[in-house]
């Protein structure tokens, strides 16, 4: 049910005016809302079933999000 | 010229070799010249350095490859698995569905990585998400799509 894409915003100048895409990372949900910046995993969650009417699925027992917040890749290069 | 130092490439089949146990295979969508010839409409700057990178990418792992497809010689492909734009890379590991991600532009700075954790997501066939977010997800009725604009840093 769900499809990501990454897009380089240069290369698609169309597709990001589109957006109105100013800053990256910048998120848009089945075209219709956007997330800024990068967020961790449970607050895109949020977004993404509030976007689908769906934020009953989200689980409130399951407390605050893990704190990887600053989640960013980590290098396989050791640097 | 190598777009990956020997420094990387080293990294890289190290991580494959600890990672990648089952074969996945990246397609690239892309345009190639004809005779040397770019059509009008048709033009895709990145795409040689695209296909060029992929290539070294592939080749540091003998679980990982690559499929090269033109985006108009192939065009019913294309249209088949979504595909709107080049260059285009999709992931699929052996058996299963092709792994439900896209990378659209050349991967580069910080995608190469999301590219490389992607391919090892998919070798493993599991998710590296939250328990709570895929039990979430699993019961989802309503497409989702997401776009994630980047720039290369």
């Amino acid at each position: 049910m769900v499809q990501a894409e990454v897009v380089e915003a240069q290369e698609f100048p169309g597709l990001s005016q589109t957006y109105r895409v100013q800053a990256v990372p910048k998120t848009i949900i089945n075209g219709v809302a956007e997330v800024l910046g990068a967020v961790n995993e449970r607050a895109l969650l949020q977004r993404v079933l509030s976007v689908v009417g769906r934020e009953d699925l989200l689980d409130d027992k399951a407390g605050p999000a893990a704190p990887d917040a600053e989640s960013g890749p980590t290098s396989i290069f050791g640097r | 010229m190598p777009l990956l130092s020997d420094q990387d490439r080293k990294a890289l089949e190290t991580r494959f070799k600890k990672d990648v146990k089952r074969d996945v295979t990246m397609t690239l969508y892309t345009v190639r010249n004809v005779g040397g010839l770019i059509l009008p409409g048709r033009e895709c700057p990145t795409c040689p350095q695209t296909e060029q990178f992929l290539t070294e990418v592939a080749a540091a792992s003998k679980h990982v490859h690559l499929t090269v497809k033109d985006f108009f010689a192939d065009a019913d492909d294309a249209r088949e698995h979504g595909i709107e734009r080049v260059p285009c890379i999709t992931i699929q590991a052996e058996d299963d569905d092709p792994a439900n991600v896209r990378f659209y532009g050349i991967p580069a700075g910080y995608e190469v990585l999301t590219l490389i954790e992607d391919i090892i997501a998919a070798s493993k066939g599991t998710s590296p998400l939250q328990l709570t977010t895929r039990k979430a997800l699993r019961r989802l009725e309503t497409p989702v799509h997401l776009q994630v604009f980047v720039t290369p840093t």
